[in-house]
């Protein structure tokens, strides 16, 4: 993983990167928006970064702003925005500027790792790469699963709604993400149409070390069995 | 864009307003005064050409129907002589001159007439001048014309002399308008003095400003003032308030911190060391909780004060929002998180990130009070539009109902590990939004909060009533 940190603060930085490269992540740290952009790829077929972490206080400019920019110059890469703006408005600003996610300073390290695995996750789901999550593997390109390296046997909907499932994972995958995901083929999906999908592949899923668990009205979750008795 | 109206000069707007009126004023006089001027040196001037015409007429002899005059030289010479003008005058029986010289005019303009003849303008030898003509009637004989005619040099000169008199108006004009530019300075002067004495007492100061020296036409300004100085009191009053409870607030998890690290530097081991570290984790994630519940007050007394953005907001959408961001920490406790709407969109007329603010205190609070495995519910429910938050925790004893809404700043409560500040904000946004909150007991033994907003005028369209939620 390579990771590219836009934090103006010295502490926080250089806290984070100690943090990663004991990970055995990499990751280049720039203090303005300007050094960013020299650090940021010119052709967006080259990665570079496998996600970026930008904080919005900068002294030379608005993350949110220069995110727009960069969106609009056609970055594709995940961004997960790092900020001591707490208002709901900033946050929904910040995602519907283009951050993938989003994060309140101050923040436990743990779960800034566990967003960036996330995010990148739902980035490798979203482009069909391979995914592995616990026993499971995911092969966008092939359309196949397997589960100890045997396949799963599953309908192309409940294939969809894995990959949908590990991108989150072991986040929420909200039922509206969910929803809207599905109808892109089929403009008529009912609700209740996905939780026939999400049963289906609840069974399917016995014994895989992996559950679906249902939070009512707000989406599902991919568990680890092990991770909740650990 | 129109860019702003210029400011105006009070200086400015009185001089013209005072000035131009003097001006008119001064303007007519003058046009009056000469033009009457020149009509009473006419009257006079006339006059003295008819008596002179008159003279000669007199003169006039008849003998057998012919006229004579017989002018006696001295006579004429009194009548010829002058020093400015030339006089010429004529006398004809019909087409036959009697005496005096030809070519006066017959007739000419701006005739007055008189009695026995008229006066009017003609020009001789080239030269405008004024003539006299009178007849004289001689019974059996042709009727005998006199005219004598005068150059206008005298005229004109009068009537200059006479305009003159006019002059000392300009002097008083100006005199006017000096008086009038220092009146005004003098007027506006204080205005620059007040301000500036107000200036260098509300740099020091946000006391009343008092109304001595002050004209009575300025004493609304300085009401107004007083009322925004004491605005600005009260507000500054709050903000400093505020910054107290703020920094009250913090020192308190930040001497926790001190002591913490303290034991750190102290422990045996390492096991000792990650033990401590791991209670200073979880203080800091307080003492940052804190911070954005304080935030949250802050934002709560700015909305108070007027910039409130309220519109229809579907309460659905909000809950399934704010339900998501907390459902990482429901997972990490075990808890059985759910969403119940069975009516989507439930519409409500609110500020939605105070209403989102106030739910992610309630589930934050629910959060924490609910054990492990257990159960929170979040319902919302159209008719009148309410969220409810219910969980499995302890609850709250019913004496301690009340209290717990209190905000700090104005009393103290501390259940638990919480700041005691969560359902205050969340009473607050109640209250701005004219809704009421309650807690009772939850079906499932914990604390149950419900928002039970106005319900709206407007009623939800048959479409969007018979979509049901996905809840279940």
């Amino acid at each position: 993983m390579h990771l590219l940190l836009v934090e103006d603060d010295i502490v926080i930085s250089r806290e984070l990167l100690l943090r990663w490269h004991a990970r055995g992540w990499s990751a280049d740290a720039c203090a303005t928006l300007a050094a960013a952009e020299l650090a940021l790829p010119t052709s967006a077929v080259d990665p570079r970064y496998d996600l970026i972490v930008l904080d919005l206080g900068l002294p030379d400019g608005d993350g949110v702003d220069w995110l727009v920019r960069q969106r609009g110059a056609d970055l594709r890469m995940p961004v997960i925005v790092l900020t001591a703006r707490d208002r709901i408005a900033d946050r929904v600003r910040g995602l519907n500027g283009g951050a993938d996610d989003y994060l309140v300073k101050p923040f436990d390290p743990d779960e800034l790792d566990a967003r960036i695995d996330a995010v990148r996750r739902r980035g490798q789901a979203s482009r069909g790469e391979r995914l592995q999550y616990g026993r499971i593997t995911w092969f966008g390109e092939q359309g196949a699963a397997y589960i100890d390296g045997h396949a799963l046997e599953l309908l192309p909907r409940e294939f969809q709604v894995l990959g949908l499932l590990l991108g989150r994972a072991p986040r929420l995958l909200p039922k509206r993400a969910l929803v809207d995901a599905l109808a892109e083929r089929n403009l008529n999906l009912a609700d209740s149409a996905a939780e026939v999908y999400v049963s289906r592949l609840r069974r399917k899923l016995a014994g895989s070390g992996a559950t679906i668990r249902t939070l009512r009205g707000f989406g599902y979750v991919l568990e680890l069995a092990d991770e909740q008795t650990a | 864009m129109a860019g702003p109206r210029r400011a105006r000069w009070l200086t400015a707007d009185l001089l013209l307003r005072l000035m131009l009126p003097l001006l008119v004023i001064v303007a007519v006089t003058a046009a009056f005064g000469t033009y009457t001027a020149h009509r009473l040196v006419a009257r006079v001037y006339d006059g003295w050409l008819l008596d002179a015409a008159r003279s000669v007429a007199v003169q006039v002899r008849f003998d057998h129907g012919m006229a004579l005059l017989e002018l006696p030289p001295v006579a004429e010479s009194i009548l010829l002589f002058d020093d400015h003008d030339r006089t010429d005058f004529s006398v004809f029986q019909g087409s036959r001159r009697v005496a005096g010289r030809p070519g006066v005019p017959l007739a000419g303009d701006h005739e007055s007439q008189a009695a026995d003849g008229s006066v009017y303008d003609a020009s001789l030898d080239g030269a405008p001048v004024r003539v006299a003509r009178v007849t004289v009637a001689h019974e059996g004989a042709e009727a005998v014309t006199v005219r004598v005619a005068e150059t206008g040099m005298k005229r004109e000169r009068s009537a200059r002399e006479l305009v003159a008199v006019l002059w000392p108006m300009l002097a008083l004009v100006a005199a006017a308008a000096l008086s009038i530019l220092l009146a005004v300075r003098r007027t506006v002067q204080p205005l620059h003095r007040i301000a500036s004495s107000w200036n260098a007492r509300s740099l020091v100061s946000l006391q009343a400003i008092g109304g001595d020296g002050v004209p009575r036409e300025l004493l609304p300004f300085t009401a107004a003032l007083n009322d925004l100085l004491a605005r600005m009191r009260s507000l500054l009053a709050r903000e400093r308030q505020f910054a107290a409870t703020a920094a009250h607030q913090l020192r308190t998890p930040l001497a926790g911190l001190q002591l913490g690290l303290a034991r750190v530097a102290r422990a045996a081991d390492v096991a000792e060391a990650r033990e401590v570290a791991s209670e200073l984790s979880q203080l800091t994630e307080r003492t940052g909780r804190i911070v954005q519940q304080l935030l949250a007050l802050g934002n709560i007394d700015r909305e108070d004060r007027g910039d409130m953005a309220f519109v229809a907001c579907d309460l659905v959408a909000v809950a399934e929002d704010i339900g998501a961001g907390h459902a990482d920490r429901a997972l990490a406790k075990n808890i059985d998180l759910e969403l119940a709407a069975l009516v989507r969109p439930v519409t409500a007329t609110v500020v939605p990130e105070l209403v989102a603010e106030a739910l992610a205190n309630l589930l934050d609070n629910a959060l924490r009070h609910t054990p492990a495995a257990g159960r929170i519910v979040v319902e919302v429910l159209a008719r009148p539009p309410t969220i409810r938050v219910s969980d499995s925790g302890p609850g709250v004893p019913e004496d301690e109902r009340e209290a717990v809404f209190e905000r700090f700043v104005r009393g103290r409560s501390a259940i638990g590990e919480g700041s005691g500040l969560g359902l205050a904000i969340v009473s607050e946004i109640a209250r701005l939004h004219g809704a009421a909150v309650s807690l009772t007991d939850s079906p499932w033994g914990g604390a149950s909060v419900s928002l039970v907003f106005p319900d709206p005028v407007a009623t939800p369209t048959p479409a969007a009533r018979s979509r049901t939620a996905p809840g279940r």
